[in-house]
């Protein structure tokens, strides 16, 4: 059979594998277009189609003209969507637009390499603005259609088949997982090279400012906030307090956490500035609760944790009143370990006294004469916070997330002694109120109370809904922390936020409601644990856990060690690759040259050998003239052994057929060769 | 000037160098199994670009601490590791074979038909195949054997031997390329580019005389031998054909006993030597095609006139080699 084989010097790309290119290219940039500018999504059509067309060689490749016109036309489209003209998405939306009109001229194979190439990043540039496991099994798939375009390209035009090539894709991508795998898990970790721009758009959860209205949007927001797993026994939920946020100025009838409230010299970094000296009030005294949280982006620089907590990690700084701050925006998911214990951290120099002691010079007249009221009454701080809570419990207050509006000036006094409906914002905001006017330093803390404990999993999974404010106020020398709302609606503290059976909202409208159903409970466990593992194992897998997997696995190491490992688990594993390939390869051409080598074993007994130039044919041919009483038995065992061997390698009765010819062949009486 | 030539000499001296080492690692051979020995592997542009667009990723993994990103690049780096072992055995345990090599007149080109083998079952994807300087054919080798004629010009008369097969490829992923510059065994006769002529007559030749016709009916039928590949069309017996299903040629003992035709040396006095054996071949090919019975003398050899096929053939090598053995 003769190949009519294609001339070898086409460098043009043919129609297949350009269809693959395309459908990989449009895979790789359709959730940024989707994201960041929808009104792309036409010039990502226009320019495929384009592509298409030029390739059928029904439309000619666009002129400078328009090429430059729709450059430009991209290029206001992007400007015009982005907010934030220096941030990340509108580099992205510009490069996606370049990228696009590339597409519409790619008609030889450089180009596809170019294509490919660029396709791979893009790729990898959705990892900035989501990890979850879907982006990232998505990411895979897209992956295996631009590999399948680029084998495509190296086969011959004549055979190929979608289907055969995205297999070949596939041997080529599946067998580099665990490869990545092991690199992913020992590659030492470094710290960020240069400062870079983050994505700017996410920025869900507690803000700046505390408002009601927030609050009540975040309790309908069933989405993940952060994810812990405790080392050992969590905390009971009634204990967890996640502080986030303190908000230290009441203006306007609003919590804002003040400008300039957490000044550099108020943070302290694990590298960096000298140490302070109030360092140890905010440090935890002895052993606490051990946990790891992995936070979701939240386009913003605070953290969660409990109580008074130490971090290890040198881009965490804790600020004067205890809390965790990143040093840039949290834009995606980050992962920290912590220790704990459950008081409440900090001191009281004189800057913060004047801060939780501020408040407007007039306004909600009514809750100062109760304060006044009250504090003339009680006999030292606690016992003026015990009478406030009593009023709280006796007046008649009740827990809901959807209060009346209160309007306008005198917010406290509408809350205090209007409806007296409302949720932790307005208990805990008007505590921190009375407090001040009572001479109590106080600031008002926003965070996240409780989490649902995963039931397959052993962590916590704190949701937006669970988002909570308290108040923490100066005692006798030390921060304690107040929550009015625990007074009035126990429930919400002690078994969280879906514990509440009146809250206004009917058991489907809730969102978790429908998390509660029986039967998709377990389903939502099983996704939130392995989403869970995902988060915890791969997404956040950095330095300091490398440190502590390896630690486990090693005792401890140094980056030198860690490094000669890297290469040599590389080269084990390549090694060990190359063994299973070589031996396959062995045993294939074994079962290869079996059928041949019954017959050169004869002839070479008949003083024949097997010549290293002639083929099984021409061997048979003169064995047949040695041989001529053996002359058919010859033909059928080399017949038989072409058939193998080239046409069906796997006919178990063929192969049966040639042993017994094999054998006919060594043992049947003969007249014998002919002398040489 | 100075320069560039020596720039030059040394690359022929580099180039005679790896012409030499090349002779020895990968000698001469009718049949050639691709191995460790002869196939050699090196990234391609493309392959150093994609290693760019690794260390690209692992710089923005770094600097924006990500783990999918990180994971990516070494996703990719692994692909390219895969790579090398999947386009060395795309080549490797392929065997390359010359079948047959039909012989041709300088200046044409010799079709050389070569067998690929796979040997052990694997499917071999988008090989390259050409000889040195000759364009390339690409085929996927996706049953175990496959025959490709290469075609290669020709330069000159002689005993001709191909240059070096080039046999490449850039399966999967057109990162590597694997390639393997094998030296078939095969030796092609190349008969003298023809110069058409009339042919001469004995006799009228020495007087110049240039006319000559054929007379096919005075010609006379001798016999029915089996056809040889190269046996003119309007020679074979159709009706035999026709009544049997085998193929005749007609052989007609023509000019028997009548004018000798001796395509002779001395008959072109006043020309170069390798005029001369073109113009020679000229008259061969005429006289073949005629069906004419005639004789060769050329120095150092002579063929007594017979007719046919291998009259032709022994003719057109005597005019090939000429010079080879004379004395």
């Amino acid at each position: 059979m003769i190949i009519v084989a294609a001339p070898g010097t086409n460098h043009q790309i043919s129609r297949p594998v350009l269809g693959l290119l395309l459908l990989g290219a449009a895979l790789a940039v359709a959730p940024h277009i989707l994201r960041l500018f929808p009104g792309l999504i036409v010039f990502g059509v226009l320019a495929v189609g384009w592509g298409l067309m030029v390739q059928a060689g029904r439309w000619q490749p666009p002129s400078t003209l328009i090429k430059a016109a729709l450059a430009v036309s991209g290029l206001v489209a992007v400007l015009v969507t982005a907010q934030h003209p220096l941030a990340i998405e509108p580099m992205i939306g510009l490069a996606l637009v370049a990228y696009q009109l590339k597409l519409v001229e790619t008609t030889r194979r450089r180009d596809g390499f170019v294509v490919a190439f660029t396709a791979y990043f893009v790729i990898a540039t959705h990892f900035l603005f989501d990890q979850s496991l879907g982006t990232a099994l998505y990411a895979l798939i897209a992956i295996v259609i631009v590999t399948a375009a680029l084998v495509a390209q190296t086969l011959s035009v004549t055979t190929l088949r979608a289907q055969q090539v995205v297999v070949l894709a596939l041997r080529l991508t599946l067998p580099a997982v665990p490869l990545a795998a092991v690199v992913f898990l020992l590659f030492p970790r470094v710290s960020p090279l240069w400062t870079v721009p983050v994505p700017s758009s996410a920025q869900t959860g507690l803000g700046e400012t505390l408002r009601p209205q927030d609050v009540v949007t975040l309790a309908r927001n069933p989405e993940v906030a952060f994810r812990v797993a405790f080392d050992g026994i969590p905390p009971p939920v009634a204990q967890r307090y996640w502080r986030a946020m303190a908000y230290y100025d009441f203006i306007d009838e609003e919590w804002r956490i003040g400008i300039g409230s957490m000044q550099d010299t108020e943070i302290v970094w694990r590298e960096g500035l000298p140490r302070a000296d109030w360092i140890d009030s905010v440090r935890p005294s002895g052993d606490g609760y051990r946990y790891r949280v992995i936070m979701e982006p939240t386009g913003r620089q605070w953290m969660y944790s409990l109580g008074t907590v130490a971090t290890r990690r040198p881009e965490i700084g804790i600020t004067r009143d205890g809390r965790l701050m990143a040093s840039l925006p949290v834009v995606a998911k980050f992962g920290y370990a912590a220790n704990s214990t459950l008081d409440v951290p900090g001191d009281l120099p004189d800057w913060m006294r004047e801060r939780t002691l501020q408040l407007p010079e007039e306004g909600n007249p009514r809750a100062r004469e109760l304060a006044k009221r009250l504090r003339a009454r009680s006999t030292d701080d606690a016992d003026f916070v015990r009478r406030v809570l009593k009023f709280y419990g006796q007046s008649g207050f009740a827990y809901t997330l959807t209060p009346a509006a209160i309007e306008g000036r005198d917010s406290i006094d509408g809350f205090l002694f209007g409806k007296r409906r409302g949720f932790c914002a307005h208990f805990a905001g008007s505590f921190v109120f009375l407090a001040r006017v009572a001479g109590i330093p106080a600031r008002l803390i926003g965070g996240y109370l409780g989490g649902e404990q995963n039931e397959l999993g052993d962590f916590v999974t704190v949701r937006q809904y669970d988002a909570h404010a308290w108040a923490e106020l100066w005692v006798a020398g030390n921060w304690v922390r107040v929550d009015p709302t625990g007074v009035v609606a126990p429930d919400r503290i002690r078994r969280g936020v879906e514990g509440m059976t009146d809250s206004g909202f009917s058991a489907f409208a809730t969102p978790w409601g429908v998390r509660r159903m029986a039967g998709l409970a377990v389903m939502f466990s099983a996704i939130d644990s392995m989403e869970h593992q995902w988060n915890q194992w791969v997404v956040g897998y950095d330095a300091e856990l490398q440190a502590r997997v390896l630690a486990g696995w090693l005792g401890q190491t140094a980056l030198r060690t860690t490094g000669l490992m890297l290469i040599g688990a590389i080269g084990g594993i390549f090694c060990a690759y190359l063994l299973v390939v070589l031996a396959v390869n062995w045993w294939r051409q074994l079962r290869a040259r079996t059928p041949i080598r019954g017959l050169e074993r004869w002839g070479a007994g008949l003083g024949y050998p097997r010549r290293l130039d002639e083929t099984l044919t021409t061997y048979g041919e003169r064995l047949r003239q040695v041989a001529p009483d053996k002359a058919p038995l010859i033909a059928a065992v080399v017949d038989e052994a072409c058939q193998l061997l080239y046409v069906d390698t796997k006919n178990a009765g063929r192969q049966r057929a040639l042993r017994a010819n094999l054998l006919r062949l060594r043992f049947a009486v003969g007249t014998g060769p002919i002398a040489r | 000037m100075r320069a560039s030539s020596i720039a030059q000499t040394l690359r022929g001296h580099v180039r005679a160098r790896f012409d030499r080492w090349l002779a020895r690692q990968v000698p001469p051979a009718r049949r050639m199994q691709l191995t460790r020995q002869n196939v050699f592997i090196f990234p391609t542009r493309q392959g150093l670009m994609f290693g760019l667009v690794i260390a690209l990723l692992l710089v923005a993994a770094i600097n924006y601490q990500n783990s999918l990103i990180y994971l990516l690049a070494f996703l990719l780096g692994g692909m390219f590791l895969v790579c090398i072992m999947e386009t060395f055995r795309n080549l490797a345990g392929m065997t390359v074979e010359v079948v047959r090599a039909e012989s041709t007149h300088a200046g044409e080109r010799v079709q050389i038909e070569v067998r690929l083998t796979a040997d052990t079952g694997r499917r071999h994807y988008g090989v390259f195949l050409g000889w040195r300087g000759e364009t390339q054919v690409v085929l996927d080798l996706e049953e175990a054997q496959a025959q490709v004629r290469l075609a290669v010009t020709a330069p000159k008369r002689g005993r001709f031997r191909p240059t070096r097969l080039l046999l490449e490829s850039f399966f999967p992923l057109g990162l590597l390329r694997a390639w393997s510059w094998i030296d078939l065994d095969c030796e092609v006769i190349v008969y003298p580019a023809p110069i058409p002529g009339r042919l001469p007559l004995s006799g009228e030749a020495t007087t110049g005389t240039l006319g000559y016709q054929i007379d096919r009916a005075a010609s006379e039928f001798h016999g029915l031998r089996d056809y040889r590949p190269g046996d003119p069309v309007r020679g074979i017996a159709w009706r035999r054909y026709a009544s049997t299903g085998e193929v005749h040629t007609k052989e007609f003992a023509s000019g028997v006993g009548a004018a000798q035709l001796w395509l002779d040396w001395s008959l072109l006095e006043g020309l170069g030597a390798e005029e001369r054996l073109r113009r020679l071949t000229g008259w061969v090919l005429v006289a073949a095609a005629e069906n004419l019975s005639f004789g060769l003398r050329i120095p150092g050899a002579v063929l007594e006139p017979a007719v046919g096929e291998t009259q032709r053939v022994a003719a057109l090598t005597e005019l090939a080699l000429w010079g080879e053995r004379r004395p």
